[in-house]
């Protein structure tokens, strides 16, 4: 008898394929896992039982006949409430869509049913995924699951706490400025940031078209491999998508090719590191050490990436104030007054400054890769640099000190959606509280197969991404038969 | 060059429509320096003859290549 829910996304999709368990027992665990974590954590908007347990029996009849598989055949997911179906509501975490139907099935999500995979239920996410802490006042506050008085970052919120509360086995997120990555890293889990362009964002709500991407969020890097590999490539739908091959991202994994090798961030991304997060920082370049990498520091460019940290928000304001300009004008009292807040900046930035923020995009790039990747594969950054803050420490801030707590909270991902290269959030380790550190690792476009070969390698020699929360352990789901 | 409320008030009613209470409009300068400060100390950057679909060359140019 196995607790299927605390399996990783690949070997349960093994065992579903091989017949050694069935998608309704995966099914059935991941639904009493969420009725014992739910009420203490609050990730899901709904849950379909009916749907899922529907769905799973499908499945096994399918497979039972001897039918086709795919890769993710009869494994129940759960995403961030931001991807549309024309037959369900997709809240986008907001009053303002609470019984809104999206016009359009989202590329992801389609790609996703293609391949077998179950959508269990809508995650919770900040309001139009505007904010990095994760909580919404509209629904009860989210928690992280490692100790819930403390955030789960944003605005993926829901996607971390369910992946690394094992209520699922993966998750969509979308990332404008670290949204998939800081959730997993706080929730001790992988995520991953594509190449802009990468995964297409048709069906998926905008918040800005610049910087948003698409991300898995799972236990291993094994498990984001399959993942990405589903949801990647050309969608003539997006005007966005790159129409570049998509590699077998999961064959690569055990490729025999030379590992990567690793630049160690000096300067920008290490200001302010807290103790605790240097030590395991510290600790998981002796890993990659040890598990064969070469590695060298890397003085980056930090005028360069202090500038970009500024024009970011530039962009993100000014394109999320134009999807958004009708209903603040006319529903304002309707968002949260958190979101109406951040929305306000940017009615007011000049065409002409936020033109000049994208004509810079391409030089910006051209210097990281210039000066970083021209000498290394991969830059290792903290992801936070600080403890994961309580919800104490994050709420009820306004002005200049709510900026300085977004900052504090985005300085290190931010940057990376601005020159629109992939990155990946990895746990290494925890503070001295015992909420876990995780770290970045940052490639040239379209450096996926090097991050998830290097994650994979750094986790067969090492067990964070097997640590589970106490509340897991605590609230173990029954065991299936 | 500086934002000022006055430069909130007189933009909103021209063009943004917000129903933004006075207190706020008093406290929008400080977030709007900062992004017009982030733009103005890169203005030496920006080349007339470049538009933001290079970003889009770029990211393709300086793309991994496939290991042989």
């Amino acid at each position: 008898m196995k607790d299927w829910s605390r399996a990783t996304l690949t070997d349960t999709a093994a065992a579903i394929a091989s017949g050694a368990t069935s998608s309704r027992d995966v099914v059935e665990a991941s639904l009493d896992r969420i009725n014992r974590l739910d009420p203490l954590l609050h990730c899901f908007i709904e849950v379909d039982v009916a749907g899922a347990r529907a769905s799973a029996d499908v499945a096994d009849r399918h497979r039972r006949a001897g039918g086709k598989l795919g890769p993710l055949h009869g494994v129940p997911l759960a995403h961030k409430d931001m991807y549309y179906r024309p037959d369900r509501v997709s809240s986008c975490g907001s009053k303002l869509r609470s019984d809104w139907k999206g016009p359009v099935t989202a590329t992801a999500l389609d790609r996703l049913d293609r391949a077998g995979a179950i959508e269990i239920g809508r995650l919770v996410m900040v309001e139009f995924a505007m904010g990095p802490h994760g909580y919404n006042q509209n629904y009860p506050r989210c928690g992280n699951p490692w100790n819930a008085d403390h955030i789960p970052c944003g605005s993926s919120s829901g996607s971390g706490v369910a992946v690394g509360g094992r209520m699922v086995h993966g998750s969509l997120g979308s990332d404008t400025g670290g949204s998939v990555r800081c959730p997993a890293a706080v929730s001790g889990v992988v995520g991953l940031l594509p190449t802009y362009g990468r995964v297409s964002r048709r069906g998926a709500m905008p918040m800005s078209f610049s910087l948003d991407c698409v991300g898995p969020i799972a236990r291993t890097a094994r498990d984001c491999a399959r993942l990405l590999g589903v949801i990647a490539g050309h969608d003539p739908e997006d005007a966005s998508s790159l129409d570049v091959p998509v590699p077998d991202y999961v064959a690569a994994l055990d490729s025999e090719a030379p590992l990567p090798r690793i630049g160690i961030a000096r300067g920008y991304f290490d200001v302010g590191i807290h103790p605790d997060v240097q030590k395991a920082i510290d600790a998981a370049v002796a890993d990659l050490r040890r598990a064969g990498f070469s590695h060298e520091d890397i003085a980056v460019p930090a005028d360069l990436l202090y500038e970009v940290s500024e024009l970011h928000p530039l962009v993100m304001k000014a394109e999320g104030a134009a999807n958004h300009l009708d209903t603040m004008r006319t529903r304002e009292s309707d968002y949260t007054f958190e979101v109406g807040h951040r929305l306000h900046s940017g009615f007011f930035v000049p065409a002409a400054d936020y033109i000049r923020a994208l004509k810079l995009r391409g030089f910006y790039l051209r210097e990281l890769v210039k000066t970083v990747f021209s000498k290394v594969d991969l830059l290792l950054t903290p992801i936070l640099s600080i403890p994961v803050p309580s919800i104490d420490e994050t709420s009820g801030k306004k002005g200049k000190d709510y900026l300085d707590m977004v900052v504090a909270l985005t300085r290190n991902t931010k940057v990376v959606n601005y020159f629109g290269v992939p990155a990946i959030s990895v746990p290494c380790g925890f503070t001295s509280n015992r909420m876990p550190v995780a770290f970045q690792l940052i490639g040239r476009p379209l450096a996926e197969v090097a991050l998830l070969r290097a994650v994979h390698r750094y986790q067969e020699i090492t067990d964070w991404h097997l640590k589970e929360p106490t509340i897991v352990s605590q609230a173990p789901a029954r065991a299936n038969v | 060059m500086s934002v000022k409320a006055d430069t909130v008030r007189a933009m909103n009613e021209a063009y943004a429509g917000l129903s933004l209470k006075p207190a706020r409009v008093e406290e929008l300068p400080i977030e709007l320096n900062q992004l017009r400060s982030a733009i103005e100390a890169v203005n030496r950057r920006v080349d007339f003859d470049v538009d933001p679909f290079d970003f889009r060359v770029a990211l393709l140019e300086t793309a991994e290549r496939p290991k042989k």
